[in-house]
Formats: C-alpha cells, sequence, structure tokens
C-alpha cells in the first residue's frame, strides 16, 4: 500500500514537473525578447546568448522615437470600435430575428442560418482583391470605412454561430412574459434578451476586438495612406525602417505587445470560457 | 471669384519665388517685391497648395535623403507650398500605385517602376509633360543625355527619372592591400581574388540573396553577354531566354557560386546585413549601387571604398567595357491634377524645375552626395567626400552604357521573375538552365 | 414572440446582416472567380482569357511547391496539435496548485497579433541571430541549420509556430470536453477496477469525440489562413521555396500585379475550404446523430 502510494507521489510530482516545463516552453519567445530588449544591438548580432551587460533602455528609447504610436493607436481604434458596434448590432438583430420570431417556412429559416455562418469556411485572404473593387464601385478607397464594413463582414459568421448557439440553449420564456406585458420589440431586446445575453455577449465582443485589433491582410490591402496605418501595419513596416537595428526591433515588438497582455491578463476568464462554451455547443 | 484671383496672384509670386529671386540680381525693385511676397503669404497663410509626393523608401529622411533636403528646401522657399512627402517600402509602393489607379486616385506625384508607369501611361493616367519641360530649353540641356527620353512614349514625356540607375561592385582596397592583391579588371582576377579572401576567412563579395533585388551587378554583366541582341527578339517571341549567349551569363553565376564569391549565409543575408559586413571590414566587396555613396563617406572606411562596373569576361558577348549609368524609375505626375486643377499643377511642375534645376541638383549633389541625372559641374570636395569623388570619376569615364538597365526594358510583370532567376542561381536553388526556363515560362505567361 | 413575426419586422432585422454578408463574402467570392479567367493587371481592363490561368496553374512548379508546403505544414500540425493538445488538456485538469495560472500561460500566444508572432520568432528562428542556433553554438555543436530562408526546413517551423500559436487554445477546447464527461462514469469505472490508461481508452477518448472533430476541424482551417507568419519570417523565399498557397496567391496578386492569375490561386483556395467545408456538416451531422443527445 505505502509502495503505491509512493508510486502515485513520484508519478504527480513527474507529472507536474512536465506541465511546468511546457508551460516554460511556451514562454520562452517571451522571456527571450525581454532579455534581447536590453541589450545593445552588437551583442545581440555578435553573441546573442549572452546576458545583456547593463540594463539599457536605449533601444526602448529609439522604439518610442520611430513608431507613430499615437496615430497607429488612434486609427486602431478608431476602427475598432466602429467594426465593433456595426457587427454586434447587425448580428444581434439578425441572430434574434432566427431564433425567437417564427417562420412558417423551417427551410427558409434553417437555409439563412447556413449561409450567414458558411463564412466560416471562406479565408479572407481570398476575398482581399475583390474587396478593393467593390470598395472602389461604392466610392469608400481612402475612409476608415472602407476596412470597417468588410471587418464586420467578416465576423459575422462567428457571431451568429455563437450567438444563436446561446439563445437557443435558453427558453424564451422570461421573453414572452415581457411581451404579455405589453413589451415592445425594442424595448424587448434591450432590457430582457441582452441582458440575458450578457455572458455570450461579452465573449463575442472580446473575440471580435482582438480579431480587429490583430487583422493584418485586410488592413494592409485596404489602406494605402500612411496617416491611417493601423498597430498591425506600423508592426509590418518595422522592418523596413529598422533595418538591422535588432535591439530597436525587439523594443518595439514588446511595445505593442504589452497592452495586449494586459487586455488578456483582465479578460482571459471571459475567453477561456467564451471557447469553453462555443466550443461545446459546436 | 475673388478666392480664385488670390490664387492665381499666389502662384505667380510662387513662380517668380522659385525661378526670379535667384536670378535677376538684387535690385531695390525685387526687394520690394519681395516683402510684398511675404506679406500676401502671410495673408494667406491657410491657402496652401497641398500636394502628395508619394516615395519608394519606407523612411525617406533616413532612405532618400536628398529627395527630403530638396522637398525641405522647396518649401522653406514657397511657404504656400506644402508638399507631403509619402514614404513606402518599394513593393508596397508599386501595388499601392496599382490600386490607385484602379480608382483614379493616384498622388499628385509619384514614384512608379518603370513596366508600370509605362501602362499607366497607355492607360491615360500619367500627365503629358512634354509642353511644360521640353519648351525650356536650358531645363532640358541640364540633364544628362538620354535621361529624359526614358519614358517617351510617342514622343509624348510621361516621367523624369528620380535618380541615376548605376549599379557595380563596391571594393574595399583596404582588404586587397592586405593579402597583396590588386584590384581586379577580369573575371579570372575576380576569382583569383574571392579565392584569397576566403582562404582567410573574408567574405569575398557581400550579397544580400535574402533579398532577391540585389541583382544589381550581374546585370551589368549580363549586359557584358548580349542581353540587348537577345532580349528584343525574346519580347517578339522568336528568342528565347535559354540561349547560348545568357547561358554562358547564368553559368557563370554558378561558377562564382561554386567558387565561394559569395558568403556561406547568402540566401538568409538581407541587403541590410550585407551592407553591414561590408562596413564592418567581413567582406571585401559589395554587389549594391551609388545610392549607398553617402553612407559610405560617413563611415570609417571611406578612404578605402572604390566603386567598380565589375568584371569583364573573356568570353564575353559584344563590348565588354559597359558601365551603368542608365536613367533609374521614374517620377511621375497624375493626369487628374493636370486635367482638373491647373494651378496646382503648375506648381507641381514648378518644383520638378526647382528639383532637376541648379538648385536642386546641388543640394542633391554637393550636400547629399547623390548622383543626379543633372550635370553638375560644381566643386566636389574630395578631401571631405573622397567615396563621392571617386563615384563621380566613374561617371565621367568612358565606358559605354545602355540606355536602360536590363531590368528597366523588360516588362514590368516579369522584374521580380528576372531578379529571382539570378539570385536562385546564386542561393543554389536553379541551375543555370532551370533559371533560364524558369524565365522562358513567365515570359509566355504575359505575351 | 408570434406577435412581431410579420414580415415587415424579419427584413428590418435580417436585411443589414444579410447585405452586409453578401456584398463584402459573397460577392467577392463571385468575384474572385470572374477575375481568375481575365489577365486583368491592375490597369486598364480585364480581357475574359477562359481556363488560360488554371491552364498555366497546373504548370507551374511554383504552385506545386505552395500546396505541398501547405500540406507539410497541415499534416504536421494535425499529428502535433491533436494529440499535443489532448495531452496538455490532461495534464491541466489534475488538481495541482497554479494550472490556472498555467492554463492561461500556455493560451497567451494565441491572443498575439500573427504579424507580431512572425516577428517575435524571427528572433528564435534565425539561422545568425535567432536563439537556437545561438544555443547550439554554446553547446559546441558546429551545425548550424537553416530553421528559416533555407531550403527545406521552413514549413516545418511555420508548423511548429502554429503549434506554439494553438496548442493552450485547443488544449481549452480539450479541457471544456473532458470536464463535461459525467463523473458518475469514471467513479463506475474505478469501482470496476479500470486503471487511469484504461479510463482513458474506454471513457474519456469515447465521450470526447465530438470535441476531437472540433479541434481538427479548427486546425485544419487554422492551416489555411496561416500568413503572416511566412510573410514576417521568409516572405515566401528563398525562390518561393516556402510559398504556401495564400502567400502565393498574395504575392501573385499583388506583388506581381497579375490579378488574374492570382485569383485562380484563390479559387483555388476557396475550393479546398469548400471541400473541408463539406466534410465538416458531414461530420457533424454524424456526430449529433452519433451521440443521439
Amino acid at each position: 500500500m505505502t509502495m503505491e502510494k509512493r508510486n502515485h507521489r513520484v508519478r504527480h510530482m513527474v507529472l507536474t514537473a512536465l506541465t511546468i516545463l511546457i508551460t516554460v516552453t511556451i514562454m520562452i519567445p517571451f522571456i527571450w525578447l525581454v532579455i534581447l530588449s536590453f541589450k545593445t544591438n552588437t551583442q545581440i548580432m555578435n553573441e546573442p546568448f549572452s546576458l545583456p551587460e547593463a540594463f539599457s533602455l536605449e533601444n526602448y528609447y529609439t522604439a518610442f522615437k520611430v513608431l507613430p504610436l499615437v496615430s497607429m493607436y488612434k486609427n486602431t481604434i478608431i476602427i475598432a470600435v466602429f467594426t465593433e458596434v456595426l457587427c454586434l448590432v447587425v448580428t444581434f438583430t439578425g441572430a434574434f430575428a432566427l431564433t425567437r420570431l417564427t417562420y412558417k417556412n423551417r427551410k427558409l429559416q434553417n437555409g439563412l442560418y447556413l449561409f450567414l455562418i458558411s463564412g466560416l469556411m471562406i479565408p479572407i485572404y481570398i476575398l482581399l482583391f475583390p474587396i478593393y473593387r467593390i470598395n472602389i464601385q461604392l466610392k469608400l478607397v481612402g475612409k476608415y470605412i472602407s476596412v470597417i464594413l468588410p471587418l464586420a463582414a467578416s465576423s459575422i459568421s462567428f457571431n451568429i454561430l455563437m450567438f444563436v448557439g446561446f439563445m437557443k440553449s435558453f427558453p424564451s420564456e422570461l421573453e414572452e412574459a415581457a411581451i404579455i406585458d405589453g413589451c415592445s420589440l425594442p424595448k424587448l431586446c434591450c432590457k430582457v434578451t441582452i441582458p440575458l445575453l450578457k455572458p455570450v455577449l461579452t465573449t463575442v465582443t472580446v473575440f471580435n476586438l482582438l480579431y480587429v485589433w490583430n487583422e493584418f491582410p485586410l488592413e494592409v490591402t485596404l489602406i494605402q495612406k500612411p496617416a491611417m496605418r493601423t498597430i498591425s501595419m506600423g508592426v509590418s513596416m518595422f522592418r523596413g525602417q529598422y533595418s538591422i537595428d535588432y535591439g530597436g526591433l525587439v523594443a518595439g515588438t514588446l511595445i505593442i505587445l504589452l497592452p495586449q497582455l494586459i487586455f488578456y491578463g483582465i479578460f482571459q476568464k471571459n475567453l477561456v470560457e467564451g471557447i469553453t462554451a462555443g466550443a461545446v455547443k459546436g | 471669384m475673388f478666392k480664385k484671383i488670390k490664387k492665381m496672384v499666389c502662384l505667380s509670386l510662387t513662380v517668380m519665388m522659385a525661378t526670379g529671386i535667384t536670378a535677376c540680381g538684387q535690385t531695390d525693385e525685387i526687394l520690394e517685391e519681395d516683402s510684398a511676397i511675404e506679406s500676401s503669404v502671410e495673408e494667406d497663410a491657410t491657402e496652401k497648395y497641398h500636394f502628395v509626393f508619394a516615395e519608394h523608401v519606407a523612411n525617406v529622411k533616413e532612405q532618400a535623403p536628398q529627395v527630403y533636403a530638396v522637398v525641405q528646401a522647396y518649401m522653406d522657399k514657397n511657404p504656400n507650398v506644402m508638399i507631403e512627402l509619402q514614404g513606402t517600402s518599394s513593393d508596397e509602393q508599386i501595388r499601392n500605385i496599382k490600386m490607385a489607379a484602379q480608382n483614379d486616385s493616384l498622388p499628385e506625384l509619384f514614384w512608379m517602376e518603370q513596366g508600370g508607369a509605362v501602362e499607366l501611361a497607355e492607360a491615360g493616367c500619367l500627365a503629358d509633360l512634354t509642353e511644360d519641360i521640353m519648351e525650356d530649353e536650358d531645363f532640358v540641356n541640364g540633364f544628362l543625355p538620354g535621361m529624359l527620353d526614358s519614358l517617351k512614349i510617342d514622343g509624348k514625356v510621361y516621367g523624369i527619372p528620380c535618380e541615376l540607375q548605376s549599379n557595380g561592385i563596391w571594393l574595399n582596397k583596404a582588404l586587397f592591400d592586405e593579402y597583396g592583391l590588386e584590384m581586379p579588371q577580369s573575371y579570372e582576377d575576380f576569382i583569383e581574388c574571392s579565392k584569397v579572401f576566403k582562404e582567410n576567412d573574408v567574405i569575398p563579395m557581400a550579397q544580400g540573396a535574402k533579398d532577391t533585388f540585389t541583382a544589381w551587378a550581374f546585370e551589368n554583366m549580363h549586359c557584358r553577354y548580349g542581353f540587348y541582341d537577345h532580349i528584343d527578339g525574346i519580347i517578339d517571341g522568336t528568342d528565347k531566354w535559354n540561349n547560348e549567349d545568357y547561358l554562358k551569363f547564368y553559368e557563370k553565376l554558378a561558377d562564382m557560386r561554386d567558387n565561394g564569391v559569395f558568403p556561406e549565409n547568402v540566401s538568409t543575408m538581407s541587403y541590410d546585413q550585407s551592407v553591414e559586413a561590408f562596413l564592418g571590414g567581413k567582406a571585401a566587396m559589395l554587389n549594391s549601387g551609388v545610392w549607398d555613396t553617402k553612407k559610405f563617406d560617413q563611415s570609417d572606411l571611406a578612404e578605402n571604398i572604390y566603386y567598380w562596373w565589375g568584371p569583364v569576361f573573356s568570353d564575353g558577348v559584344g563590348t565588354q567595357e559597359v558601365s551603368m549609368k542608365a536613367p533609374a524609375h521614374p517620377y511621375c505626375v497624375s493626369a487628374r491634377v493636370q486635367e482638373e486643377d491647373p494651378e496646382l499643377y503648375a506648381v507641381i511642375i514648378d518644383f520638378l524645375k526647382f528639383y532637376y534645376g541648379a538648385e536642386g541638383t546641388a543640394i542633391i549633389a554637393k550636400d547629399n552626395q547623390s548622383i543626379p541625372v543633372t550635370k553638375y559641374d560644381g566643386e566636389i570636395d574630395a578631401d571631405s567626400y573622397p567615396v563621392f569623388a571617386r563615384v563621380i570619376e566613374k561617371m565621367n569615364d568612358d565606358w559605354e552604357s545602355p540606355a536602360a538597365c536590363p531590368d528597366m526594358y523588360i516588362d514590368g510583370q516579369l522584374i521580380n521573375q528576372y531578379r529571382e532567376s539570378m539570385i536562385g542561381v546564386v542561393n543554389g536553388i536553379y541551375t543555370p538552365e532551370e533559371a533560364l526556363d524558369y524565365m522562358d515560362e513567365q515570359q509566355s505567361m504575359i505575351e | 414572440m408570434r406577435w412581431f413575426s410579420n414580415k415587415r419586422t424579419k427584413i428590418i432585422m435580417l436585411a443589414p446582416v444579410i447585405i452586409l454578408f453578401s456584398v463584402y463574402i459573397v460577392i467577392p467570392v463571385a468575384m474572385a472567380f470572374y477575375y481568375s479567367f481575365t489577365d486583368f493587371s491592375g490597369i486598364g481592363k480585364p480581357n475574359l482569357i477562359g481556363f488560360t490561368n488554371y491552364v498555366r496553374l497546373f504548370k507551374d512548379k511554383v504552385f506545386y511547391t505552395a500546396l505541398k508546403n501547405t500540406g507539410i505544414i497541415l499534416l504536421l500540425s494535425i499529428l502535433l496539435i491533436v494529440p499535443g493538445a489532448f495531452g496538455l488538456s490532461l495534464l491541466l485538469n489534475r488538481s495541482m496548485r497554479g494550472n490556472k495560472l498555467a492554463q492561461s500561460l500556455c493560451f497567451s500566444p494565441n491572443i498575439i497579433s500573427p504579424i507580431l508572432v512572425g516577428l517575435i520568432w524571427v528572433f528564435i528562428l534565425d539561422p545568425k541571430i535567432g536563439l537556437i542556433n545561438a544555443a547550439l553554438r554554446a553547446a559546441g555543436s558546429l551545425s548550424q541549420p537553416e530553421w528559416i530562408g533555407g531550403r527545406v526546413l521552413t514549413p516545418y517551423c511555420v508548423a511548429v509556430i502554429f503549434l506554439w500559436q494553438t496548442l493552450g487554445y485547443n488544449a481549452t477546447i480539450f479541457l471544456a470536453g473532458i470536464r463535461a464527461v459525467p463523473r458518475e462514469l469514471y467513479e463506475a469505472a474505478e469501482i470496476d477496477g479500470a486503471d487511469s490508461v484504461q479510463r482513458l481508452q474506454y471513457i474519456t477518448l469515447p465521450m470526447i469525440r465530438q470535441t476531437i472533430v472540433i479541434v481538427m476541424l479548427l486546425v485544419i482551417t487554422g492551416c489555411f489562413k496561416i500568413f503572416e507568419t511566412v510573410y514576417q519570417l521568409t516572405n515566401g523565399g528563398p525562390n518561393h521555396l516556402s510559398e504556401t498557397l495564400v502567400t502565393y496567391m498574395y504575392y501573385s496578386t499583388f506583388t506581381s500585379s497579375r490579378y488574374g492569375y492570382g485569383m485562380s490561386i484563390a479559387a483555388i483556395a476557396f475550393l479546398f475550404s469548400a471541400v473541408f467545408a463539406v466534410l465538416y456538416i458531414y461530420f457533424a451531422k454524424e456526430n449529433v446523430g452519433g451521440d443521439a443527445q
């Protein structure tokens, strides 16, 4: 019995050690970046494996100087906020209509749902050039809206999937009761349905926000004015601008990375739970 | 209506400022006018002429300081003109211009790669500059021969070269001296030197083959293997890339690779890294061009850096004394501004005349050690700028240059592929035959 | 709800989402197909040229390289990520202090913008300044493999980066699946004397079949979306040897200005995705039926 217990203890320790090992391995790139960021460029080039000689903030100073942080963040926030609002409004009303309203033709209802989630399977990359042509037709080129509309459109399928999945999972009794009390449709949505949707709403919002924040291919194709460049585009330009100043490059990367990690720290619960909820329901 | 008149006044004053003030003596009359200009400018502080100048480097101030300096000088002189200098890396610039052309939203003044510029001109997107430029005889005479012909279609000028396309090989004489080597002339010398360097752990020639655009000096060499004897036939479909002469040249590329001319990590070395290896004294030669002159003059190695047109070949085809002093890709003006806003168009023309005129040339050559496409007969401070002085000497030698660099002669859609074919051989990915077959395949795709 | 279910309400509520989706997703797909039959070069008018682009595509060596690389990434990702994430989820499912922290740390690479991921990994994989080769040098090894930018290894490294990005994410999905398995099943098995391997084999794996399918599909569709990493690491080089379908499409369309040709690659990529979509629906249906919830 004691033998078995000891075996159990050993196994537990081995598995714990393995978990820690995997976690640390995943963290290595971040740790490595932080170390590099305090080194001089020659140190990075010639003896990358050494520890920094002195903790110099020089790299951060250059990075702040080169990166147009204010305009990058301003542009990204403008695009993110409008995309978010637009996308949430249209997908919420759409999902509400698909789940709460009654249809004589069930096939139409199902067909619409499948139509709207079919976008999950379309890689956005193949649409880059056609979307640009559409913006030309609609005379939107060079405006924020030329990016906002396609970004919102590419989140539709995911949002519909999440909203419909969630709304199907709880009964509409509360809403029915509200209607009997004489509640109008807009009021019903705002006062009853949305509060009920809060968990999935947070998750969807966080996911959409992350998507827009991290998006690159659409932005780089649709935005030509340097004054409208977003964070992702700023990052992609790093290499051209720094050329061989690796120190500045690393520091710049970390400057962009840090706010994201903080954001993750705050919302990680929603993210992780949201994935769980979304995945289990398929 | 009143506004319009004011604009016109302002414009004529602008032009006067740019041309008149320096040309005329400082008579009292002019001085009076001068103060009048200032006051009117103050009044019209808000009424600025604004246009975009889209350049093909990411950071214009750092990577094209001569352009930046001329633009600043022009704006200092003409406070009512605001030039918005946009910097974008060349790949992105080409993409942006092509996309903007589809939307009829080209920047007012912009850099474009030659092949694309020809397409734009044929599609009617570019302003025909002939009338405004060719009639000014002094201005035309200021250019080096052939420079205004590079984007001339049916006798109409649609663009002016942004700089001189001069490719070559840079040499670090100190390293040659250290190992008792003469600076090479022939291909055999070149290989001999490379072997010696290699034995001594010096990179013979730094080459940033990660960036395919670094095929520069190879293009000079290609000219020594009859590039221009075949290319017209290839474009017509009567000749092939995989011909005897071109094959000889591509085999030379393979031969250089096999003889260790390039660094071992050539395929992952970027252009910037290759420059750094050269300036760090780790490489004896560098495949690049005159745009690096200023950087080299500012380096510790300035005394030792020489410019060379590349090796001549005993089995070459045609004349071997080929240099590269050709026009580079053009600056173009959008047709829309010419049609819709003649006043602004006049300001842009005035800017171009400043840029390529005496003052602009002096800023480019004297202050920034860049090689202008116009004649510069001012002094050259060989003590402060030895590299620049040597480059100018090379520019004035009697080696003849083709009217266009090979990659400007071929179709715009093939430029990347042409460079890739050469770099592919250097990287050991293609055999010479494969590289040329690749080109034939690509050529057949555009017809 | 019947009260509100008139035509007008339905149209008002559904029209915006349908219009937005059609204009920016559905019509562009059709346009991509249209342009794939033209010789559009970005300037002037497109001319219809039939199947010429497709004929060229099937003769284009680079296209096959791109296809091969995409295949390598796909296969390797499935082999690494599915078992890896499952294993990690088992580890995280144990009662252990700090496993919440471990979970969120493992998840964190997933939220970083892919374009930054590419940049970060340059400093790990670069043959000259990267961490791995520096470590090899420090350990006295003479070989300095070209992890990126060489002729062979790039797609494998891209798969490893993809693993790094998605391991914690997929482990989280597995974890959810595992936790949804009723406890009583395990308790009953324990009474019957089943050891942990048997419990895994006979209870956990069959019960999370659906989760496995979901993870597989996420990995597959994810692989077809890999773009920024390659773009940052090698940009498809040297000489297109590390090109994937998406990067080659991007290169043909936007760098070479062969819009028609690029769109034919896009059309092929779309067809691949469509095939997987059909498979997905097929699998999902079968599973829902099979589980008979």
